[in-house]
């Protein structure tokens, strides 16, 4: 599309909802006639009720907002939601609640003398621009999968078409980048090919290191409720502690951690042993790989009688010495995914992500799924979640890594570089050539002196918290306490463990107090409308990187400006007047969220990943991409890809095409990866494993969630759980403080017994939503060589009865 | 998947469980009786005595190991709770509330709801890793301890704290829960939707109109049974069609109507 094609559209969208506000639906007082959504209506309380996704985790629920007197007093699930069906979870029943916290940051914030001063929000952009100005290549920008869709695809063109800097990252990296490179070796491209509607068709569900009772809990009870109609579903949780998701499970198999790469190649190895493996499947659909050094995303061919030598070793025996479970369980294992009139899902999230091995675990699940056959029918299905509400939809479609370009395009590839500098209408070689600094990587260097290599001088945060998430804190982030260069910009709605060391501290506006698009899960794009204004001077965080981009223009940055010299976010309104929407006072003179959706949708053509227009959205509750024009002009989503019965980019009579193939033949990769030990085991000075997760009430550092008082009253403070046998060996009983140390720190916890969760001995868990006790104080920062994620669910502690002169 | 050689087996080991728990109880009262008449003293002389050890019975948690203990059911535990008496037959209309009772029931639900239409939070502790239990006492209306107990309004779903969230933090009756620390209580100025006034009557004697929406309330009983937590008891409970006669208000509805096909 060319760059004038575009501006027709953004005009005639602007126009088509002038005809919509005709309709008369109804538009809250004081907010811009675009606002009128097809989805609202009004009750006879006077209350005006909307819709929106919920505002925590991937699974994407819709929630109606019930809106009175400009503030959100009551929340609905949404029965028209496919995602949620009407059913939501505590955490979406009260997120109403998170915009109310009476700390809410209101205005712009500088520290200056040790103290924080108001100021204003001209001085704050003109602050943090001229830190860039100084150094544009030390500048990094720092998000999360709750930045929304145009809020991340803003801050992704600023830097990458506009800085040349490769510096952004979202925390994402820390939650699913392991699934990334997990989709992406096996089928070429990223995200699921299923879906939830998987979950209705399956017999069988594999929890892998898994809790939806307490993470994902409306898709828990939609699997779990087929019971109750009647319906049998065998579910088996494969876990390192027993859970709330387990008195539910037919089968419990409780694995020493990081086994789960023996019983996935037990599997493996029992399929060939038994030839139940599905021959026609994998000589139609699939080759074999393997990865000798341990570090290549697409790794080296490998035969298929290599691959059957490489699983040899992993007898149920052996599997079973390795990870503790059965050797009977595994063949209960074998012979499921051998029975192919059973249809299986796999599910899985942190557990198998937050790995040192975390691409491996991702390539061997989907792996015995493509051997089995139990592939491209609903309800056979290898299937990740996501923990954040737009970790699909921003940080993976939009591309917001430091490796990454939108649409699932790559830095270091000059043809993806050339085509997003022909979109963006920027010169030829403005985006840089060379990745940037990954998460971790990139605290670090912020955390480490100039002089030393830490090239890094300010980062700009949006929607995360960093300073509660990074693993072992002490060297990811604490270390910027002590350097006088480094100067940390962030933009939050509470005080935060991140912005109690920001030098400017910006407030911002919170979910339904502004225009945003989330990507689900399941592929599924969700858009909603401002419903009530934000408190203060909060403001939405896409007008801070347009207000940015707006003052480094002014400064006289050269990469502010387009192939033509216009200023790189230029808007225009439906009479082609330009907008200035870097301007407060103008942000909301037109739908800026759909100006910018628009111009990314573009880039989501190149991988068939084609989200839906922006009108589409309006209307629906979601749609799962591709999402693709019908010859009757009207658009179609997609359940299933790469299955000819649903995804229309596979070849008719293909049957199964996975068309972004990485041998380029059509074909999905089996992998082979060993079993390696975690890169920390328990040995005799740190004899317990550490595991760290969440809970089901607080959404994760709790920063919303611990400000509302239905979800703080039933989980006040963080725990240490332990095995009794393991408290009383120490001399620890319920309620007593324990400490926990490991080789990066130590912390003071209440024990747990007996209490949600029940480890086995040897093993504790501690939540990390409580800021009051920061657990990532002491948890490990390796990270899979190939997807750069942490690994906090496994490093080793030593646990004592704290001292008594130590005790409050 | 059951054999019915298994099934065999769990009936035959039913029938003797049955019977060995039955002979326990019975034995227990005699010795009841007969330990009556003696001293204190004199019982645990006697039960040291005359009590073979049995090797497989379970130890008893000694004083000291209480705190950490949960006495969760072991396999000797009988669930008692299907032999409460239900809650009463409810056939005559319910006298009028006074204003004191009815503000103390409006009072209780609303501090058991962030806005009307929220998912009741639970008043007591919980076992903290059984969702399910929930349904052994709010699976049937009954009365506990003098107090009603609802049953649950939305039978398909069983994942009960999913939506209930305790408030009493995350302790059990029985696990002591963690202490809680004093940290900072973050203030809220959330105000929740209040809850509906009566629904409208079309004359004096037709049937009032429900000024809230069905979603989550296929059970009406649940309330406005006996039992039921709201102020407004059924005075025909044989009737137990409710929406035959109570109509839905679409005024209510949170949904806009579906839209009219001719522009």
């Amino acid at each position: 599309m060319q760059r004038r094609d575009f501006l027709r559209a953004t005009a005639l969208a602007a126009a088509s909802t002038v005809i919509a506000r005709r309709l008369g639906a109804a538009v809250p007082e004081g907010l811009p006639a675009y606002a009128t959504s097809p989805t609202a209506t009004v009750t006879a309380d006077g209350v005006r009720w909307d819709k929106a996704p919920c505002r925590f985790c991937g699974t994407g629920c819709h929630v109606r907002v019930g809106v009175k007197d400009g503030r959100v007093v009551a929340i609905q699930g949404d029965p028209q939601a496919e995602v949620n069906k009407g059913l939501l979870c505590m955490k979406g029943y009260h997120v109403g609640g998170i915009l109310y916290g009476k700390d809410r940051l209101t205005t712009p914030q500088l520290r200056r003398d040790g103290g924080l001063v108001d100021i204003s929000w001209e001085e704050a952009i003109d602050i943090l621009a001229r830190r860039v100005m100084k150094n544009p290549a030390g500048f990094a920008f720092y998000g999360s999968g709750q930045w929304t869709i145009p809020e991340g695809y803003a801050a992704q063109k600023l830097m990458k078409a506009g800085l040349s800097n490769n510096h952004i990252e979202p925390n994402a990296r820390l939650c699913m980048a392991s699934a990334v490179t997990g989709y992406l070796s096996v089928y070429g491209v990223d995200e699921p090919a299923g879906c939830y509607d998987d979950l209705d068709a399956a017999d069988v569900i594999i929890l892998w290191g898994n809790n939806p009772a307490e993470m994902h809990p409306v898709l828990f009870s939609r699997f779990i409720d087929r019971r109750t109609r009647g319906e049998k579903v065998l579910l088996l949780d494969i876990g390192t502690r027993r859970t709330r998701t387990t008195p539910y499970a037919d089968h419990y198999l409780e694995m020493r951690p990081q086994s789960d790469l023996a019983i996935a190649n037990g599997i493996a190895h029992l399929l060939l042993a038994n030839g139940t493996w599905n021959r026609a499947f994998v000589e139609k659909h699939c080759n074999f790989r393997h990865d000798p050094t341990g570090k290549s995303l697409n790794g080296e061919p490998l035969t298929f009688e290599g691959y059957r030598q490489a699983l040899a070793p992993y007898t149920p025996d052996y599997v079973e010495k390795i990870s503790g479970v059965s050797a009977e369980k595994i063949r209960l294992l074998g012979d499921l995914f051998g029975n192919p009139a059973l249809r299986i899902t796999s599910l899985w999230c942190m557990g198998m992500n937050q790995h040192t091995r975390g691409t491996a675990i991702n390539r061997l699940v989907h792996g015995i799924h493509l051997l089995s056959g139990h592939w491209g029918r609903p309800g056979d299905a290898p299937t990740s979640l996501t923990g954040q509400p737009s970790a699909c939809g921003t940080a993976r479609e939009v591309g917001t890594l430091c490796h990454a370009l939108p649409g699932g395009l790559l830095v270091a590839n000059p043809e993806h570089r050339a085509e997003c500098e022909e979109l963006w209408h920027v010169p030829p070689g403005r985006i840089h050539p060379q990745p940037g600094y990954h998460t971790v990587q990139l605290w670090e260097k912020f955390c480490t002196p100039a002089d030393q290599g830490g090239d890094i001088h300010t980062v700009f945060v949006q929607v995360t918290n960093p300073g509660q998430t990074l693993p072992d804190l002490a060297r990811t982030f604490n270390g910027k306490a002590a350097l006088a260069d480094k100067f940390l910009v962030v933009s939050d709605v509470y005080p935060t463990a991140t912005t109690a060391l920001a030098d400017l501290i910006l407030p911002a506006a919170l979910w339904v107090e502004k225009n945003g698009v989330y990507g689900n899960s399941e592929r599924r794009t969700q858009q909603w409308f401002k419903q009530v204004e934000p408190p203060g001077q909060a403001r939405p965080d896409a007008w801070m990187t347009l207000a940015l981009a707006r003052r480094l223009y002014e400064l006289g940055h050269p990469g502010m400006k387009d192939r033509d010299g216009n200023f790189l976010f230029t808007f225009r309104d439906a009479s082609g007047r330009e907008v200035p929407a870097w301007d407060y006072a103008h942000y909301y003179d037109i739908n800026t969220d759909r100006a910018l959706y628009d111009e990314y949708r573009r880039f989501t053509f190149h991988k068939h990943k084609h989200v839906a227009p922006y009108d589409e959205l309006v209307k629906a509750r979601g749609l799962r991409w591709p999402v693709v024009e019908q010859a009757d002009g009207t658009f179609k989503e997609t359940r299933f890809r790469f299955m000819e019965f649903s995804d229309p980019f596979v070849k008719k009579g293909a049957g199964i095409q996975f068309y972004h193939s990485v041998t380029k033949d059509d074909r999905a990769l089996i992998w082979f990866n060993p079993y390696e030990p975690a890169t920390e085991e328990p040995d005799n000075a740190y004899p317990f494993w550490l595991c760290t997760g969440r809970v089901i009430e607080h959404w994760h550092t709790g920063t919303m969630t611990m400000r509302v008082p239905q979800l703080r009253s039933s989980m006040p403070n963080a725990y240490v759980e332990l095995h009794p046998d393991d408290a009383r060996a120490l001399g620890l009983r319920n309620g007593d403080m324990a400490t926990l140390e490991t080789r990066r720190g130590r912390l003071d916890l209440p024990v747990w017994l007996d209490g949600r969760g029940q480890p086995p001995r040897g093993s504790v868990f501690v939540p990390f939503f409580d800021q009051n006790f920061l657990i990532n104080q002491i948890t490990l920062g390796d990270t899979c060589p190939i997807s750069k994620e942490p690994d906090y669910k496994k490093c080793a502690v030593r646990i004592l009865r704290r001292a008594a002169t130590q005790s409050s | 998947m059951k054999s019915p050689a298994r099934k065999l087996a769990v009936v035959a080991a039913l029938v003797a469980f049955t019977t060995g728990l039955s002979g326990y109880f019975m034995g227990q009262l005699q010795a009841d009786r007969s330990a009556a008449a003696r001293s204190a003293s004199q019982i645990l002389n006697l039960k040291s005595e005359i009590l073979p050890s049995a090797p497989d019975a379970l130890a008893a948690p000694t004083y000291a190991d209480l705190a950490q203990r949960t006495h969760q059911p072991n396999h000797a535990w009988k669930n008692s709770l299907a032999d409460l008496p239900p809650a009463p037959a409810f056939t005559a209309a319910t006298p009028p509330l006074s204003r004191v009772e009815l503000d103390r029931i409006l009072a209780t639900r609303a501090e058991r709801r962030a806005y009307n239409g929220a998912p009741p939070t639970v008043p007591h502790p919980i076992d903290q890793s059984a969702s399910f239990s929930c349904l052994a006492c709010h699976g049937q209306p009954t009365r506990i301890g003098g107090r009603d107990v609802p049953q649950l309004s939305h039978p398909a779903y069983t994942s009960c704290i999913q939506c209930h969230a305790p408030q009493n933090g995350p302790g059990s009756q029985l696990a002591c829960p963690p202490a809680p620390l004093a940290t900072p209580v973050l203030a809220n100025t959330f105000a929740g939707l209040p809850p509906p006034a009566g629904g409208t009557r079309a004359h004096p004697s037709a049937p009032p109109t429900m000024p809230h929406t069905t979603q989550m309330r296929q059970n009406c009983l649940s309330c406005h049974g006996p039992g039921g937590s709201s102020a407004i008891k059924t005075p025909h409970p044989q009737q137990s069609s409710c929406l035959q006669c109570h109509a839905t208000d679409a005024a209510r509805e949170t949904l806009p109507p579906p839209l009219h096909p001719f522009p």
